[in-house]
């Protein structure tokens, strides 16, 4: 790099140029985000598509030898699946009669937009998924991500063709939340510890049980109400704090996540 | 001998992918190594103060477009870390492996505790024990453990005596 006349400054003169040059990049990349940000992304999308492709083949690969045995599973699942259906089909006829006769507002259906995972958090400390859906499919910022019926995460960035997905275990997630059983209220959290990106919820009082099952509650409007979240695995005693946490192990298992949904009209 | 400049590049976006996917199935009790932050620790080590700072924000630049960190943390540390390493001089390079596994270690854990404190004041849910016991000293061994393995190939990338 031709710095010549920088080498020629004397040193007090040099750490103030540098210090200045730094401060002022940082500031100009802050306010400059935005634009910088979808640049960089799109960047190493090419690759990263071009990794997720032959991980996925080689992951069909080792798949296909099973494929008789899982073939068998699913047939005996789907018949399960169509007797479920049925009975849930009589329960949602009956359901909307029930409403229409307390004069209740219909719940609608999610629209949902699916998208395939083509990468994974870079650091160690949050828990992102990077999806290949974004702007151009829809996808905006703040827009939940489900997998089933269970809440994974939220988008916290959408450029034109990737979008990153922060989960529901990163550190910097907060979920108004309820337990299904009590009606009890409390926000859910994701932290680190012992090695593991967990959940865990606060709450104010009542009593908590293992394997209760925690669900969003819908309050603050960002996490669609109902979604399953996870369920209680342990119930910590602080008799000291105003608060009472139980650790929640969640409804998605993060270890083996290949695609999510995200849900674009909430 | 200076380096390519567009072979530095390439290797930035080739370390960002690979830290992004296939480092994901070396895990070990959800830590992987960081080899974004061995990338400036060698270039800091090898070619200076100038360069360490230059890789150090480009790191930082391809790490925080695949993470959740507050805008600037990373890019900031990497490439001050990668300037205040660069200032050390070309005396590392006569380090065997297990001298630069403990400089790496040292720079890893540095960098990492100070990520700590700004992704607290971010709001993050961490506390300190539990980040220095499930993140930030595993991920500096870890990062350390790799950098020998690392940083032969990108002796060899660069034709380095």
């Amino acid at each position: 790099m031709r710095l010549g006349w920088f080498k020629n400054l004397k040193p007090t003169i040099q750490t103030l140029v540098l210090s200045g040059g730094i401060f002022l990049s940082l500031t100009l990349y802050i306010s400059l985000s935005k634009y910088i940000k979808p640049a960089v992304a799109s960047l190493i999308l090419p690759p990263l598509r071009l990794c997720e492709g032959v991980s996925a083949s080689a992951r069909q690969f080792l798949k296909f030898q099973d494929l008789s045995g899982e073939n068998k599973r699913l047939n005996v699942e789907l018949d399960l699946l169509k007797v479920e259906l049925r009975r849930l089909e009589e329960a949602h006829l009956e359901n909307q009669r029930l409403r229409a006769l307390l004069s209740l507002p219909q719940q609608e259906l999610y629209d949902a937009e699916a998208a395939l995972l083509i990468g994974k958090d870079s650091s160690n400390w949050t828990q992102v998924a990077i999806i290949n859906k974004g702007t151009s499919s829809g996808i905006k910022r703040g827009m939940p991500a489900v997998l089933g019926a269970n809440l994974a995460g939220r988008v916290i960035e959408a450029h034109p063709f990737v979008s990153k997905v922060a989960l529901i275990v990163d550190c910097n997630s907060k979920i108004p939340a309820k337990i299904l059983r009590s009606r009890e209220e409390g926000i859910v959290f994701g932290t680190v510890e012992g090695g593991r990106a967990i959940c865990k919820m606060k709450y104010l009082q009542g009593t908590v049980e293992i394997g209760d099952e925690i669900i969003s509650s819908g309050l603050g409007e960002i996490y669609p109400k109902g979604l399953s979240i996870g369920k209680v695995s342990a119930v910590e005693e602080d008799k000291d704090e105003l608060y009472k946490i139980a650790e929640i192990t969640p409804a998605v298992d993060f270890s083996s996540l290949e695609e999510l949904m995200i849900i674009t009209n909430q | 001998m200076k380096p390519n400049k567009l072979l530095i590049l390439s290797l930035v976006i080739l370390f960002a992918v690979l830290q992004a996917t296939l480092l994901n199935y070396i895990r070990i009790f959800r830590i992987k190594p960081d080899i974004l932050l061995l990338l400036v620790i060698f270039f800091s080590f090898y070619y200076g103060r100038i360069y360490g700072l230059v890789v150090g924000a480009l790191c930082g630049l391809f790490s925080e477009a695949t993470s959740a960190v507050p805008t600037a943390a990373v890019v900031f540390l990497y490439s001050f870390g990668g300037f205040i390493l660069g200032q050390l001089g070309r005396w590392v390079l006569g380090l065997r492996a297990l001298g630069q596994m403990s400089i790496s270690f040292i720079f890893s854990f540095v960098i990492y505790f100070f990520l700590f404190f700004l992704l607290q004041a971010s709001g993050a849910n961490l506390s300190i024990f539990n980040s220095l016991i499930s993140v930030i000293l595993p991920a500096s061994f870890y990062t350390a453990a790799v950098s020998p393995v690392l940083f032969y190939f990108l002796k060899t990338v660069f034709y380095i005596q």
